[in-house]
């Protein structure tokens, strides 16, 4: 689906904020983008879609270079900016604007996914709120059947039952053609849903394992006490938290947060296990 | 579905089946639901369903009938039983002996505590 | 699937391009109609007031048409064009503009509709029928008076020229037919390639840039003609069709730089 190979890319010459990136994405995933501010999950995301162009190495999206922004492309890609912009007409002369060039189009689905978002079909773009607006692209976005689904922080602005619905839409908009990318740092909001995690860190990719290979390396848990086993804790009200190796073919859950902050302060003992 | 933070989400989502199951919400030879209706339905990425599903297959607790979906196998029941009974044994037990060792409990107390507790949430 | 030009999807974009602001062009016609009307309205030579221009064919003139008609239209046209592509340095409208399915060139091409072709169409239109509708008035106003005719020191009947007579009175008009399509290449170009104040970041830059060419050409005439003779009336024709060449080649090339500042934009 997605084959980046040496990406080099910054927006000034001296401050890199890629070097040398190469990173392999396949169909029938949703890989969540985690980062520090400033690590280049937004810019990653704009480099997939053609938004802002490399200066040196290669990107391949199904077969296209992106910044080519050749139309057959453009019809494959659901972008979801942070922000973003909506002209102030209604949700029908919106889609009669737009939805065409989407020949794969599907507006039952579309009608389902409103629903499912409790937006009235009626309403004026202008009048909704932030997180109605939000909804509203991203059904949008879903709805045109795009293969390669990208989403700068879908959760931010949503309430909490939005949240929910949020969750169930992409677990069934997640199919084996498509490939999906959320970029997060409200990880809580959708662990369940990312099968791979992919993490940027000092201008390259610092961590990309399914979180399948995650669990069987390390084991997450709570301990009494910190002993040299454990790579990384945090203190917790029962003790901390912990990452440490998998010895014993534990099964725990990825605290992604916890792996998160452990990558951040300890990298030099995770190279070994995943590389 | 809540989820608790000290097992892997595939196994929490199979604990999830084999409940419906042992309480006979989903029957023998009966159609569960399709990985995607169960994805939508725990919020989680579908793959993480299909992983608790063929866990579930190797437990001979669910087959997979092709192109049409997974159903219950006939002695579902059975399975689940045995399958918890090893998940407890493993996880749980050492807990629990743990404490019956440490705070010294005979078993006759612990017969009784069982007994009431058995009567007084299953009226058995 | 072709990736550059497709009529079909060249189509849905001038639909959803005049669905997004077709609104509010439809208003900067309103505006433009009142502001012409206000200038006739202002202007227009009353009975009794007897001093009157006049051209070669014995007409009358409104002297302040022409002026009214070029400054106007300039202001219409390089405004239209600098807020087309004024999206695009807005990161949201620009995301939404560059992620649509259609190729740049039909994006370029659309633009060139709207900003040149469509524009000066309904300019053209509305200064036409407003014009028509004053002629028609002033001319029953001043029906059948007569007035003095400087030019021939006849009393002359009054009748007022349109403003076609006017544009073809001086044949060298002609030679600037290619004008307003050079000045909204200019002010396109400004909407592509500045972030905010497009109009006025593109008049302070076309004006210098234009001026310091302008300054080269003549110095660079006057160093290669020193003293050797004076133009006639076939040189000053032949100047005019170098200035006609000139500004129909710029035109074009700056139609290409837009075309591939537009291919390059990032957001």
């Amino acid at each position: 689906m997605i084959n980046i190979n040496n990406l080099n890319f910054g927006y000034s010459k001296h401050k890199p904020l890629f070097k040398n990136m190469s990173m392999r994405l396949s169909n029938g995933h949703i890989y969540g983008l985690l980062g520090k501010n400033g690590a280049g999950k937004s810019s990653l995301l704009k480099n997939l879609a053609g938004l802002v162009y490399a200066q040196s190495g290669t990107l391949d999206v199904m077969g296209f270079n992106p910044a080519k922004r050749q139309p057959a492309l453009l019809e494959q890609i659901c972008f979801i900016p942070e922000e973003f912009y909506l002209p102030s007409v209604k949700i029908d002369a919106y889609l009669k604007a737009n939805a065409p060039f989407y020949k794969n189009f599907d507006h039952q689905y579309f009608a389902t996914l409103l629903k499912e978002f409790d937006i009235p079909a009626s309403n004026k773009l202008i009048e909704m709120s932030y997180g109605q607006k939000k909804k509203f692209i991203i059904a949008f976005g879903l709805a045109t059947q795009a293969k390669l689904v990208i989403m700068d922080e879908p959760t931010n602005g949503l309430d909490i039952p939005s949240k929910a619905q949020f969750r169930k839409i992409m677990a069934s908009a997640m199919t084996d053609e498509r490939c999906i990318i959320i970029s997060t740092h409200q990880v809580r909001d959708l662990d369940n849903l990312i099968d791979t995690v992919i993490m940027l860190d000092e201008n390259d990719v610092a961590l990309k394992a399914s979180v399948e290979e995650i669990t069987a390396k390390l084991t997450f848990k709570k301990v009494k006490e910190v002993d040299d086993s454990i790579f990384y804790a945090e203190p917790s009200l029962s003790g901390y938290n912990a990452v440490m190796p998998n010895y014993h073919h534990e099964e725990s859950k990825l605290d992604m947060e916890l792996l998160f902050n452990a990558i951040l302060a300890e990298k030099i003992k995770f190279k070994p296990l995943f590389s | 579905m809540e989820f608790r933070d000290n097992k892997a989400i595939y196994l929490q989502i199979a604990e999830y089946v084999c409940e419906h199951i042992l309480l006979g919400k989903w029957k023998a030879d009966e159609k569960v639901p399709s990985v995607r209706e169960l994805a939508v339905e725990m919020e989680v990425n579908p793959n993480t369903v299909m992983r608790t599903y063929e866990l579930l297959q190797n437990k001979n607790i669910i087959n997979n009938k092709r192109g049409i979906g997974f159903f219950v196998e006939e002695g579902a029941i059975d399975n689940v039983k045995n399958y918890r009974k090893q998940q407890f044994i493993i996880d749980e037990l050492p807990v629990v002996f743990r404490n019956i060792y440490l705070l010294d409990i005979s078993f006759d107390e612990l017969e009784n505590q069982y007994k009431t507790f058995v009567k007084e949430n299953f009226n058995a | 699937m072709n990736n550059t030009f497709n009529i079909n999807r060249f189509g849905l974009l001038l639909k959803r391009k005049w669905l997004d602001f077709g609104k509010i062009y439809l208003m900067s016609l309103v505006v433009l109609t009142v502001v012409i009307v206000s200038f006739y309205l202002f202007n227009i030579p009353i009975v009794k007031q007897s001093n009157l221009r006049w051209n070669d064919n014995e007409h009358a003139q409104l002297g302040f048409r022409l002026p009214t008609f070029l400054m106007v239209g300039f202001l219409f046209l390089t405004i239209e064009a600098s807020t087309y592509f004024s999206a695009l340095g807005q990161k949201p409208k620009a995301i939404m503009e560059l992620m649509t399915p259609a190729s740049t060139t039909e994006k370029f091409l659309c633009a060139i509709l709207f900003t040149t072709i469509i524009s000066l169409i309904s300019y053209l239109f509305i200064f036409y029928i407003i014009d028509a509708l004053f002629l028609n008035y002033i001319n029953e106003l001043w029906e059948n008076q007569k007035a003095m005719n400087y030019n021939t020191n006849k009393l002359s009947v009054v009748s007022f020229s349109t403003l076609f007579d006017d544009l073809t009175e001086d044949r060298r008009n002609k030679f600037l037919f290619a004008f307003p399509f050079f000045f909204s290449s200019i002010f396109l170009l400004g909407s592509v390639y500045f972030n905010r104040f497009h109009y006025i970041k593109t008049a302070l830059t076309a004006t210098a840039f234009f001026a310091f060419v302008i300054f080269l050409a003549f110095k660079a005439a006057k160093w290669l003609m020193e003293g050797k003779y004076n133009a006639g009336a076939q040189e000053k024709d032949f100047v005019f069709v170098i200035l006609f060449v000139a500004s129909v080649i710029v035109t074009f090339i700056i139609w290409a730089i837009t075309h591939i500042r537009l291919k390059e934009k990032e957001v």
